[in-house]
């Protein structure tokens, strides 16, 4: 697990290049993925047929994400982000492109790609342990300690003395944390999380934007989060990707040049409203 | 800690915050014991009052309803005790019983099982989904002179009754139950890779579980008006004989009376499939 990764991570190419290119405005560069990119999208496109009419839900998608990035996918609702959170995740096939991810094709579900929802999606007969176990159950996983693995989760998200509630015992912003752990137990590469604290209140939201920043920092795993707030987008994110909608495409792939580790304060700093106010230009153009 | 108030009444005074902690609340137990008592108190009355109203109108000169067809409560009650410590009363309802349980045993099960491979199988599904609407539709009970004709007048043909009835709600239930599952919890389980069978354990037989024992529920009530309804029909023995043969002898209050145990069979059959219900089900909010 890459405690270092992120620390010291500042990206070359932003350190170099003059402040405005902090955003990379051109779409083409992003065609041919920076070969270090462990997740690439090529060319996506997702089209729906509804009767006789089409809805074009993705359209020319082209993304290349590095080992360890924190990436989110923002936009209003419709701009085809949860869809494509699915392709990623091997739910949906798209109608035309593909992903790739760590060198091959992904064409199903796979083992090292993690996902979470907006909504908890504990089984409410299991305990918050099983819950968490779940994928290690399902999976008959046996190439680890669990029991280790399940102990250091629960401390990293800091669930302890709850292992043995049940979901409906729980607030809603542990039912989360619990969610989180289910995601993070069996050590994806990848995770893939659609509006997680959506459903939360703003302090609760706020509190495990920070909590996640902690962990991610602590895990360092590659990360594509899909959310419609732009401030946690721009808390938790290396780049930002700026989506619309009708058809639902990239407008905009913004770096986001806070420091690591993201910390409460880090939301008190220009570069961080500097970068809000970018997104939400992008946005009020389009 | 009580002083006069400016209204004149007496309020619990603080003199310090950490007096909160101290001032004696209302022990929880005891309030819940006291709901139930409560409880008890008020369903009596109202039982006591119907019956004494009955008994008053039966009462009247000239008698509200001729005690051919209402007998009267003070009547009812001595022969509900009789009927408690007759032997072939009890033999009778005993009949019953055991119709009522094996009929729901084989109906419920078979409704389960059958509900559980339509459910699992989209293709049956649709194939047997309208045949089975057609039957839930049709009043069942209709079918007890046919069951009477191929089974006789024994018990046989009144476990068939009962378990045709029990059988629709059940797999009904077993069929919504089982494919009306959490979309997200359906999507997890994919990207978790589970199989099929993981899939029907681990998510959908443990989410059907409240719908499942709702058709439960009903299927137990169903089951004893199946033996019943197949016992006025054509019988020498149980329940519904009993009240059949007191009911031609003008026998009324024994009618009521036998009316009444049925009632505490069935009372006390629900009774038990909630508290089943609640064990297996702990997890689920509205139970009651």
């Amino acid at each position: 697990m890459g405690v270092s990764r992120r620390l010291v991570s500042t990206k070359p190419d932003t350190a170099i290049k003059p402040e405005k290119s902090q955003v990379e405005t051109n779409p083409a560069d992003a065609t041919n993925p920076p070969p270090e990119s462990v997740l690439s999208l090529d060319q996506i496109g997702q089209v729906f047929a509804k009767g006789s009419d089409r809805l074009v839900a993705l359209e020319h998608v082209d993304l290349g994400i590095r080992p360890g990035e924190f990436v989110s996918l923002v936009g209003p609702s419709g701009c085809g982000k949860s869809t494509l959170l699915k392709i990623i995740a091997g739910l949906l096939q798209p109608t035309v492109g593909r992903v790739q991810f760590e060198g091959s094709a992904v064409t199903e579900p796979r083992d090292e790609i993690g996902l979470m929802f907006q909504t908890p999606t504990l089984f409410p007969w299991r305990t918050t342990i099983r819950n968490i176990t779940l994928p290690l159950e399902i999976r008959k996983a046996t190439e680890f300690d669990w029991e280790q693995r399940v102990a250091e989760v629960i401390d990293l998200v800091q669930l302890n003395g709850f292992e043995n509630h049940y979901p409906r015992e729980l607030s809603g912003g542990m039912q989360q944390r619990v969610a989180l752990s289910r995601l993070l137990v069996s050590d994806p590469h990848l995770m893939l999380l659609d509006e997680p604290f959506g459903a939360l209140d703003e302090f609760t939201r706020e509190h495990l934007n920070t909590e996640l920043a902690r962990i991610s920092d602590h895990e360092g795993k590659t990360t594509v989060f899909v959310t419609h707030n732009i401030a946690e987008a721009v808390f938790l994110s290396d780049r930002v990707v700026v989506m619309g909608t009708r058809p639902g495409r990239i407008l905009e792939v913004v770096d986001v040049p806070i420091p690591r580790p993201r910390l409460p304060a880090s939301r008190r700093s220009p570069t961080y409203n500097d970068t809000i106010n970018r997104i939400r230009e992008t946005l009020d153009l389009s | 800690m009580s002083s006069a108030n400016k209204d004149g009444l007496d309020h619990p005074q603080l003199k310090s915050a950490s007096d909160l902690y101290e001032i004696p609340l209302p022990d929880q137990n005891e309030s819940k014991t006291r709901t139930v008592a409560t409880q008890f108190l008020l369903t009596g009355s109202v039982v006591l009052a119907i019956a004494l109203v009955w008994e008053l109108l039966s009462r009247l000169d000239p008698p509200f309803w001729p005690e051919i067809i209402l007998s009267k409560p003070t009547e009812i009650f001595p022969a509900f005790i009789e009927a408690l410590t007759t032997g072939f009363v009890w033999a009778n309802f005993w009949v019953t019983f055991q119709e009522t349980m094996v009929g729901f045993f084989i109906g419920a099960g078979g409704g389960f099982l059958l509900g559980t491979y339509v459910a699992l199988s989209p293709i049956f599904r649709r194939a047997f989904y309208p045949v089975v609407v057609l039957f839930q539709s049709t009043p069942r009970v209709a079918l007890a002179p046919i069951f009477i004709s191929w089974f006789g007048f024994g018990i046989t043909s009144k476990v068939a009754l009962a378990a045709t009835i029990c059988f629709f709600p059940v797999m009904v239930n077993t069929i919504s139950g089982l494919t009306l599952i959490d979309e997200n919890a359906g999507l997890l389980m994919r990207s978790l890779k589970a199989t099929k069978w993981q899939v029907f354990r681990q998510l959908r037989l443990p989410s059907a579980i409240p719908t499942i024992f709702a058709g439960l529920k009903a299927a137990l009530t169903f089951a004893l008006i199946g033996a019943i309804v197949g016992e006025l029909t054509a019988s020498n023995e149980g329940a519904g004989h009993l009240i059949e043969t007191a009911a031609f002898q003008f026998r009324m209050q024994d009618v009521f009376a036998y009316l009444l145990l049925l009632a505490l069979i069935g009372l006390v059959l629900f009774l038990l499939a909630q508290r089943v219900e609640k064990k297996l089900i702990f997890w689920h909010v509205d139970v009651e």
